[in-house]
């Protein structure tokens, strides 16, 4: 019984001991990064994912923590009250930002600062207020964006380098940058008349795009009109021409009789359209009665 | 075989009652003081174990060695050219000297309170150097936002020694005018924004009439063109006509003459004319004579 007893008490106080041994297994997964304290001390840095082991508590301990993970925080919140900042023209406008980054140094990530969000936050909160502080209102809306975009991360990747963050900033975007709510009518304004802008410009290119189509069309008629005259001109001269060279060949052959026949059809035409009378007292007055 | 483990469990027992009392881990991250009956006599800044009289000749504070951000709210200031503006800084200490924070501090919400009215006062000094324009400029050699905020850490740093802590940075996070002093921003932004539309729509007017006078000079231009070129067709054409005409007349100029007074004749009693004859016209002289001789 006592012997029994001793023995179950080996059998405790080996599993006692082989699991305190083993307590200092763990395993990484990929992308997992792991510091191995020794009394506190950072003594070694695993890399590779699987199973590793350790020195149980409190000998060593291991902090884990995710190095691929790209994370991504916000820097400004558009919804925040207090968001308005000044641009260098002394506008006011109002932005959300977000910035991804990874850790490239991870004692310095997990050691540098108590809170590390909050200190990327206020990095990038004031890179973006000085960077902003430089440009125009235009600028920083359209164009100047992606200028904007890459001063503001260069420039807190020096400061959290200078402060020894462990951190490596992949990007900052810049999601939403409007100009204050009681000033947007003004801007949209500004777009609504950009477009107005065209639409006049249109408006006139279609009228010359119709005029002048036009005037080319009024042109070729004026032309061929002419040149239909001109043909008519110079048919009616070979016709004309043509006849009275008929007529002379007649006339030298009977000068007499062809004088006598054109006069005669003449008078014809001329005395059936006329009101003729006779008077056989010349020289007096005539006095004239309307047939009508 | 009862002994041994009997000897084991008591000196286990004893190992870790002299492990709890009698040492201390300072973690990286973190920076210690040794105190003596809660007399600060040692700090310890290196992480690693240390040996340690047991409570109450020693105990350990540990505090945290890494950079805090103070977040205090903000507030306003008045620049060099008058003006009211409102500063966001955060300031970003680390404990340096456990010892003589302990002595003077005692308490993170204690520091925070010191480290705050310090920020201000030394903002308000310093601000009452710059002008907005220094601060917010389009002109990028103009802005001293970065001296500001060098000058600023600088004092930070400087006044604080008792504090037992090490300012690393001041970060001015924003600029910012008080709320009552935004709507005059606001009225000249509209302002501005009114007179870029106007001048949106004033650039396309032009640039429309340009195009429309442009098009009815050319259409203008096109027609003038056509009629010269109708004229000198006819012209040419008329030419031909009276060459043709001259070339046959001139054979027989008399007949000619006498042919066209009789056209001409038909041509001027074309209408209903009244012609009055004497009665010894020669056209009547064959029906009066009664068609005798």
């Amino acid at each position: 019984m006592r012997f029994s007893l001793s023995f179950a008490a080996r059998i405790l106080i080996s599993l006692v001991v082989i699991g305190y041994l083993f307590s200092g297994v763990y395993s990484l997964q990929s992308g997992q990064h792991a510091l191995i304290l020794r009394f506190g001390k950072v003594t070694q840095r695993v890399t590779d994912s699987g199973i590793h082991y350790h020195l149980p508590y409190p000998i060593e301990k291991s902090i884990k923590t995710h190095v691929a993970n790209v994370q991504t925080i916000s820097i400004l919140e558009k919804e925040n009250e207090n968001n308005e900042r000044f641009t260098g023209d002394e506008n006011l406008i109002v932005v959300k930002a977000m910035v991804s980054y990874d850790v490239k140094d991870l004692g310095s990530y997990l050691f540098s600062t108590d809170n590390m969000t909050q200190f990327i936050r206020s990095t990038g909160q004031m890179c973006l207020s000085s960077e902003l502080a430089k440009m125009r209102v235009d600028d920083a809306m359209t164009t100047g964006k992606s200028i904007l975009r890459l001063s503001v991360k260069r420039k807190m990747q020096v400061i959290l380098d200078e402060m020894n963050a462990g951190v490596n900033v992949i990007s900052v975007e810049l999601t939403d940058i409007t100009p204050p709510g009681n000033v947007s009518s003004a801007f949209k304004n500004v777009s609504d008349a950009r477009v107005k802008k065209q639409e006049i410009i249109k408006d006139a290119e279609g009228y010359a795009n119709s005029i002048i189509p036009e005037a080319r069309g009024k042109s070729a008629s004026v032309k061929s009109q002419a040149n239909a005259f001109a043909r008519e001109t110079v048919n009616l001269a070979i016709a004309k021409v043509s006849s009275f060279n008929n007529l002379l060949v007649e006339y030298r052959k009977n000068p007499l009789i062809v004088k006598k026949q054109k006069y005669l059809e003449t008078i014809q035409t001329i005395y059936r359209n006329a009101n003729v009378s006779v008077d056989s007292n010349p020289g007096q007055s005539i006095y004239y009665i309307n047939k009508d | 075989m009862k002994k041994s483990a009997i000897n084991l469990s008591v000196a286990l027992t004893l190992f870790v009652i002299f492990y709890i009392t009698c040492t201390t881990i300072i973690n990286q991250g973190e920076t210690g003081v040794l105190l003596n009956f809660g007399k600060p006599i040692k700090m310890i800044t290196q992480p690693g174990i240390y040996l340690r009289f047991p409570y109450p000749f020693n105990s350990v504070e540990i505090l945290d060695a890494r950079l805090i951000m103070l977040q205090p709210r903000s507030s306003e200031f008045l620049t060099a050219d008058k003006k009211n503006l409102i500063l966001e800084n955060n300031v970003c200490y680390r404990i340096a000297d456990p010892i003589q924070f302990m002595k003077t501090v005692r308490n993170i919400k204690g520091l925070e309170i010191r480290l705050t009215d310090l920020l201000f006062s030394h903002t308000g000094l310093l601000l009452g150097h710059y002008e907005l324009s220094d601060l917010i400029n389009v002109n990028e050699e103009k802005i001293k936002f970065e001296e500001l905020n060098n000058r600023l850490t600088k004092l930070m740093q400087e006044d604080n020694q008792d504090l037992g802590i090490k300012v690393e940075r001041v970060f001015i996070k924003r600029v910012m005018l008080p709320y009552a002093n935004r709507n005059s921003v606001y009225q000249r932004m509209r302002a501005e924004r009114n007179r870029i539309a106007k001048k949106y729509i004033a650039e396309g007017e032009e640039k429309a009439q340009k195009i429309r006078a442009e098009a009815d000079s050319m259409s203008r231009i096109i027609i003038a063109k056509a009629n010269s070129e109708a004229m000198v067709i006819q012209g040419k054409a008329e030419a031909e006509a009276m060459k043709t005409y001259g070339d046959s007349y001139k054979k027989n100029i008399d007949f000619y003459k006498f042919i066209r007074s009789l056209e001409a004749y038909q041509k001027i009693f074309k209408n209903q004319a009244t012609i009055v004859l004497d009665e010894k016209s020669p056209m009547l002289k064959t029906l009066m004579s009664g068609g005798e001789k």
